[in-house]
């Protein structure tokens, strides 16, 4: 009995000493505290300082209270601000993730790496403990080259390809959760801040701006985010063409024609097959991983065609843990990139059979053969927010580059291609040639919009820090892309995006504050014989950018909008004008452009404060008031957005489309709270139309 | 408790409850090695995660990084970040990517130098400081955590000390065996 005893105890104890170490130990907390994504920028006033935008993200399963930053350390260098530690950074929720803005001295800047080490402290059930994040930076001068290939994508008939089955959802969002890293630049004021802000008229418009057509479209479900896009044709018969995503049982994304100029809709579902011809599983082959989302729409007057493009998702299998079960995290790899697809029409062949109107040409993200030359990127990479823009020649397409990661995209880099517009307006053409390249050496790249209406060239803008703008010019005429070139501005504050609607949703915060949310181009010509009362003028080609601004001081109380405005002589650009579209009672943002050629026209967001829930509103540079267009009761509360399109409609006076949405609460039951998280809510889409009244005098 | 409980039963049952339960602890000290070896992207191993030493001392461990993220990697591209320590008493180095090797998609590198823990002087002997650490790469690929220890010795004097005081105990304890 006793030997028993003895065995027993120490068998008891044995296992309980070894246990440790014969299984992996629990986490001390479940807070997991890491590095993200990092932006780095080198000062354009002094090159040993370096500003560092690092995401700080809480991997774990519970929330880390009072997150300080005691100590930045790096192997060689130093820390310098911007403010004296400890940092506060404040909770980070579980999943969710912290922007931490450092200013750093490095010995050079030549792309030689520094570790940087981030340390400090949090609070998890009462108790506080210590973390420490290591992360190489490598700052160093931005390339001033960017290789260019040649592509050649087959055009391809919708009623002459195979319809593969929809294949299953895809593991992780239909858009990159990566943010746009701005670091802190050097501080300077060009221009002296915009005195007047701008105000919030009715959506019945008013005597300098009308709005003959606001059309609900239809309801796309409850699909976060809507993504919309609109082009018309223009005329009281033209066609207009809409597109958003939808949920629904197999459905991805939607798009609605008009043959009326806008004030009907006809709503097709893209993952419905085609009236009367089952054979047509849908409206274009679901290719890769299925019809993803972020549709893009133009209209090209001089070749009298609609440009639709539209993003697919990537193949992907699991990767880890699999298959996957309930209460344990998988995780997923890619297996096969994914394409966009470009296709286009003309007006007439839409108005006549909408279905089988449509040419297209893939551009894949590999080399795929019968199908296109690919974009260069890997297997085993992705491709996320498209843009459109076209001169004379080329149609543009900008695209970020996925990294292996499902959902996640390089930081400040941005694709850009360039199809032959004699290719695709060319009835008779099989294929379709192309040029790709791969911008880089910008932190905020990332999601930027082309320049609209760029004469003869490509050019798109982005911050490399919170007051230099990079602006990347490709001439229609040249086979490579020059250096691009930097423009200090007056610095914004890029870090309190922050706009409560009533239902306490921060619709702002989870927008993508840094990237190019719209840019355009406007032309001054020539005044060779001087005005009345000054000397001849030269002409002026002005490329206008906007992008988000967060809250400064007393000056600007709330989120506001930058419009940067240089001039360009050649493919270098100087800094002409800055404008604000500010209010001290609510906030702008995401503002896209369009433009006439001499105007600017302007869709954009407003919210919070005393406008309340998030709405979109329409209007003209320089009338210091813009038109809320939609009547949202309500938040969605995930994404707002993610972007917006201002579309010149030709017309006999200056007149922009766009589309846009209303978020509708629905009913709520007694006992639940009015939010879209308790009750549900509804997305509609809105077409919207607005102009400087016609000219009515002797011409 | 149930090992109290086991040796109130009679002498025929108690050595087979005792050998299933040995069987049991095993059994579930396998399971539990099973599911946490499950392959993340990034998996770190730390073979010696718990080590002891003096206070004020340095405390280097080593392991393996086993890649599953599909690219090749370079250990200058891997990072570790530390968490859930006591500020006031550990504070962490990065020793990995001080030299740089590759570690192919697939594979699981040699043994490598990881990191330093420094303890604080001040630390009590008998005390146990931990912190979890984990691997990530430039996308983002982060391994689960492991949890690595540093127990605090006594001091040599401590120690003579404490094996004086103990020499009474083991005399006692020998006369006692030798009585039964």
């Amino acid at each position: 009995m006793k030997r028993f005893l003895l065995n027993g105890s120490l068998w008891a104890i044995a296992a309980f000493a070894l246990f440790p170490f014969m299984v992996a130990k629990a986490a001390i907390t479940p807070v997991r505290l890491a590095s993200g994504d990092v932006g780095v920028s080198v000062w354009d006033t002094d090159v040993t300082t370096v500003g560092v935008s690092m995401q700080i993200v809480n991997a774990g399963s519970a929330r880390a209270e009072d997150v300080r930053v005691t100590s930045v350390v790096l192997s060689a260098g130093s820390f310098l601000g911007p403010q004296a530690l400890p940092l506060a950074v404040g909770p980070i929720e579980a999943g969710s993730d912290a922007i931490l803005n450092l200013i750093v001295r490095v010995p050079a800047s030549n792309g030689t790496s520094y570790q940087m080490n981030v340390s400090g402290t949090y609070r998890y059930a009462g108790q506080i403990y210590g973390y420490s994040i290591n992360r190489p930076i490598a700052p160093g001068p931005s390339p001033t080259t960017f290789p260019v290939s040649h592509g050649v994508s087959v055009v391809q008939n919708p009623n002459a390809v195979t319809y593969p089955p929809r294949p299953p959802a895809p593991v992780f969002g239909p858009n990159a959760e990566s943010p746009v890293l701005i670091p802190i630049g050097p501080p300077r004021l060009v221009f002296p801040p915009t005195p007047t802000g701008t105000t919030v008229g009715p959506a019945s418009g008013a005597a300098s701006v009308q709005i003959p057509i606001n059309t609900k479209i239809n309801g796309n479900g409850s699909f976060i985010p809507p993504d919309p896009n609109a082009a018309a044709q223009g005329g009281a018969n033209g066609v207009v063409l809409t597109t958003y995503n939808s949920s629904g049982t197999g459905t991805a994304g939607g798009i609605s024609y008009s043959i009326d100029g806008g004030l009907t809709f006809t709503a097709v579902n893209l993952s419905d097959p085609q009236p009367g011809n089952p054979a047509r599983t849908s409206f274009f082959p679901q290719s890769d991983g299925g019809l993803c989302c972020d549709q893009v729409v133009v209209y090209l007057p001089q070749q009298n065609l609609f440009v639709w493009l539209l993003q697919y998702n990537p193949v992907t299998a699991c990767a880890t843990n699999c298959p996957p079960t309930a209460g344990v995290t998988s995780t997923y790899k890619i297996t096969q990139s994914p394409r966009l697809r470009v296709a286009w029409a003309t007006p007439t062949a839409i108005a006549s059979n909408f279905w089988n109107a449509w040419s297209y040409a893939d551009l894949t993200g590999i080399n795929v053969a019968g199908v296109s030359s690919g974009l260069g990127i890997a297997a085993n990479e992705w491709l996320d927010y498209p843009d459109l823009a076209w001169s004379g020649t080329f149609l543009y397409v900008g695209i970020d580059h996925g990294n292996p990661t499902p959902g996640k995209v390089y930081t400040g880099r941005r694709i850009v291609a360039r199809l032959s517009l004699a290719d695709i307006s060319n009835v008779g053409a099989g294929t379709i040639h192309y040029d790709y390249a791969e911008l880089t050496g910008s932190n905020g790249l990332n999601k930027t919009h082309f320049v609209q209406g760029a004469p003869g060239q490509m050019v798109v803008g982005s911050l490399d820090n919170n007051s230099v703008l990079r602006v990347f010019t490709w001439p229609d005429g040249s086979g490579t892309i020059p250096a691009p070139s930097t423009v200090g501005f007056s610095q914004i504050n890029q870090t309190t995006y922050t706009a409560p609607a009533p239902d306490g949703v921060d619709w702002l915060a989870v927008s993508f504050p840094g990237n190019i949310t719209g840019a355009a181009y406007i032309f001054v010509p020539a005044n060779p014989g001087g005005g009345i009362f000054g000397p001849p003028t030269p002409e002026h080609h002005l490329y206008t950018f906007a992008f988000d601004a967060g809250q400064n001081g007393s000056a600007r109380p709330q989120a506001y909008v930058r419009l940067q405005t240089v001039e360009a002589s050649g493919t270098n650009y100087t800094a002409s004008s800055e404008y604000d579209i500010w209010n001290a009672n609510y906030a702008y943002a995401m503002a896209a452009l369009g433009s006439s050629g001499n105007e600017l026209g302007i869709t954009l967001a407003v919210g919070g404060g005393t406008i309340g829930y998030p709405q979109q509103a329409v209007g003209f540079r320089n009338d210091f008031v813009v038109y809320q267009v939609t009547g949202s009761n309500a938040t969605q509360g995930a994404r707002f957005g993610d972007y917006f399109s201002n579309r010149l409609v030709p017309s006999d006076t200056v007149r922009f489309g766009a589309e846009v949405y209303d978020v509708t609460l629905n009913p709520v039951p007694p006992g639940f709270s009015p939010t879209c998280a308790a009750v549900g809510c509804q997305t509609n889409m809105r077409y919207v139309e607005f102009q400087r009244p016609p000219f009515v005098g002797p011409r | 408790m149930q090992w109290s409980f086991a040796a109130g039963f009679n002498g025929r049952i108690l050595p087979c409850a005792a050998s299933l339960l040995r069987s049991a602890v095993l059994l579930f000290s396998l399971l539990s090695v099973a599911a946490v070896a499950n392959a993340q992207q990034l998996t770190l191993t730390i073979p010696d995660a718990d080590q002891s030493g003096l206070a004020g001392s340095v405390f280097t461990f080593a392991g393996t990084i086993t890649n599953n993220t599909g690219t090749t990697l370079q250990t200058s591209d891997l990072f570790l970040d530390f968490g859930g320590f006591d500020p006031n008493f550990l504070t962490p180095h990065q020793l990995l990517g001080s030299f740089g090797s590759t570690i192919a998609d697939g594979s699981t590198s040699g043994s490598l130098q990881l990191f330093e823990l420094a303890l604080g002087p001040g630390a009590a002997p008998g005390a146990t400081f931990s912190s979890d650490v984990m691997v990530q790469d430039a996308i983002a690929n982060l391994s689960d955590p492991v949890t690595v220890t540093v127990s605090v010795a006594p001091e040599p004097e401590t120690l003579t000390l404490l094996w004086i005081s103990a020499m009474p105990l083991a005399w006692y304890v020998r006369r006692r065996r030798r009585r039964c």
